[in-house]
């Protein structure tokens, strides 16, 4: 029996998205198209681009890097304007959307992280976010400059001096730079996580030919895109074989509704988009349509019910 | 801050693509509905079939028609360009635009120079025509190419420039032996009297002439449209940006230009751009 209008709706954390997908941190801006297309719709939430305390400045040129068919490298360095500017405007630009925004955040240490985390709560533009998602990426100045993502003690860490002072809920954005991801992602649950987010970038480099050198000025870049998909698909299904009842946001390398399946079907609640939509910025708006197209012809009626469905085959 | 004009993918259908010099191209395409608008030095992302690309690439527009076509002025340098080359009539490909900001209209557009090298010269000649569209005086252009088989647009920016038409070769095989600085000295009165220059084309060549200009005529306004590679074009990766002496956070290219101050920007760390892609370099076709 076909169903008439499947369920694109779904409850993460406690909070309620309209539909399954978001973007990935830095790579979507929905201010240049909120007349190109039906943003609510398309879109389950907003996930801003990584914010520090301070204004950073990011990397030096080039920045990025195509591989054609696999992906990208970029070597941004977290360039943004701070905390407080984002706070003072870019939250409040996002509200006329009304859609849950996570707000991305990264800080150099576990104090640091929840005194960012503390100035959100306490900001009339902050209060308003839905959930904050911890970039675990930047060393971590307590533990001798050692990736906070890789180490399961500094995660363990971040995620507990935010959840103690952050009502709301916190993902912890989990990278794939590491031996064990579930060890990783157990010690963010361990710390009061609601969620995880997986994967960040993978690491990679690629080299001139002709000049004989790197191409990027700091050598190692984060690599994203369709290449990085099973890979992300391997820490999920890991993920939620482990922590069946934590919601997973999975991301890298979804390009389609296909793609945004396999994740649901590994065990993600949501999807987020982020080298796809650099190509395609509707991409959102595609991918949703297949996605309740898909669904109705195969007579399911929400998401959810796909959500780890391949353990169980 | 608020696009100029609503930001559409629009799937577009190629009008003509036809050579007009070395390894140069006019590619007209007509967006399949409604009617493509856009102010001079914005730009449009290309997203070029069959291409593997994860980025679209961005280009000038050149010109808009009253049907709701658009004009793209390229060269062939690199992987999409000759993925571009290759575009027949008929053939259908979704453009994203019209992006970033744009050269303004000034209160006197007649005391404007507009400095053009290589494929640069398109978002001024686009400046030009919406002058001219305006009723007024389109200024006067100089501009500098390698050598004669690279003019490309010869007609029709004598058409529009008329004797405000200067130009220069490297090889001095046809206008003024030498680059477009020194045809610039040429005309100094013209500099003194200027009150704005638009600068677009290489790095190096933009950051001789705004250096030359600003010692002609340290009073003139000048605005330079950068080159950049943009992974997104549209401000959300941060990808593409330039160091300027009054922004403490280096710019986005895409969305807080590609018109810039030209006094504003750190040149001695803007470097040229090169292929973003990476590939073995393929043969010359």
């Amino acid at each position: 029996m076909p169903v008439l209008k499947p369920s694109m709706e779904t409850t993460v954390a406690g909070i309620h998205f309209n539909s399954p997908l978001l973007n990935a941190s830095g790579a979507f801006n929905p201010h240049l198209f909120h007349e190109l297309f039906p943003l609510k719709t398309a879109l389950g939430g907003i996930v801003t681009k990584t914010v520090t305390a301070q204004p950073q400045s990011g990397n030096i040129q080039p920045r990025t890097v195509e591989l054609p068919g696999i992906g990208m490298l970029n070597s941004i360095g977290l360039q943004n304007p701070g905390l407080a500017y984002t706070l003072e405007k870019d939250l409040p630009s996002l509200a006329p959307y009304e859609l849950p925004v996570i707000l991305s955040i990264s800080a150099h240490s576990s104090a640091d992280f929840a005194k960012m985390a503390e100035a959100v709560l306490t900001h009339a533009a902050g209060h308003t976010i839905a959930a904050l998602e911890l970039n675990l990426s930047c060393p971590n100045v307590e533990k001798g400059g050692v990736h906070f993502g890789s180490a399961a003690d500094s995660v363990r860490s971040a995620v507990s001096a935010v959840k103690n002072v952050f009502s709301k809920p916190v993902f912890a954005k989990l990278t794939p730079n590491v031996t064990d991801i579930v060890a990783i992602g157990g010690a963010a649950l361990e710390g009061g996580a609601d969620g995880l987010t997986a994967i960040n970038t993978l690491l990679g480099v690629a080299i001139d030919i002709r000049k004989r050198k790197p191409v990027l000025p700091r050598v190692s870049a984060g690599y994203s895109g369709p290449g990085i998909k099973p890979v992300a698909l391997h820490a999920i299904w890991n993920l939620h074989k482990h922590f069946p009842e934590t919601p997973i946001i999975g991301v890298g390398g979804i390009s389609n509704a296909n793609d945004a399946l396999e994740f649901l079907m590994a065990g993600a609640s949501m999807v987020q988009i982020g080298t796809a939509c650099f190509r395609h910025p509707t991409v959102f708006v595609e991918i949703r349509q297949q996605l309740q197209d898909w669904c109705e012809s195969e007579g399911i009626a929400s998401l959810d019910e796909l959500r780890g469905c391949a353990h169980h085959a | 801050m608020k696009p100029l004009f609503p930001v559409k993918d629009w799937p577009c259908t190629v009008i003509f693509n036809e050579a007009c010099g070395q390894a140069l191209k006019r590619l007209r395409v007509k967006p399949r509905h409604g009617n493509f608008q856009c102010a001079p030095g914005q730009f449009v992302m290309l997203d070029l079939p069959t291409s593997g690309f994860h980025f679209r690439r961005p280009f000038s527009v050149l010109s808009v028609q009253e049907d709701g076509s658009f004009d793209l002025y390229y060269k062939r340098v690199g992987r999409g360009t000759q993925l571009m080359w290759k575009l027949g009539s008929g053939e259908t490909l979704n453009i994203l635009g019209p992006l970033g900001n744009c050269f303004e209209t000034p209160a006197s557009p007649e005391k404007t120079l507009l400095i053009g090298g290589g494929i640069g010269i398109a978002p001024l000649y686009h400046w030009g025509l919406v002058q001219q569209t305006l009723g007024n005086e389109p200024g006067s252009c100089f501009y500098g190419v390698r050598s004669a088989s690279e003019i490309g647009l010869e007609d029709a920016l004598k058409q529009l420039f008329g004797d405000q038409f200067y130009l220069a070769t490297d090889d001095g095989s046809a206008g003024a032996h030498g680059n477009v600085c020194d045809l610039l000295m040429t005309q100094p009165d013209r500099v003194k009297h200027a009150e704005q220059a638009y600068v677009c084309g290489p790095t190096r060549m933009m950051e001789a002439v705004v250096q030359l200009l600003h010692k002609m005529n340290p009073h003139l306004q000048m605005r330079v449209s950068l080159e950049e590679h943009m992974p997104c074009g549209t401000g959300a990766c941060t990808g593409c940006v330039v160091q300027r002496t009054d922004q403490a956070l280096p710019s986005k290219v895409c969305a807080e230009g590609p018109v810039f101050d030209a006094r504003s920007i750190r040149w001695n760390t803007h470097l040229p751009t090169e292929s973003s892609c990476q590939e073995v370099p393929s043969c010359p076709s």
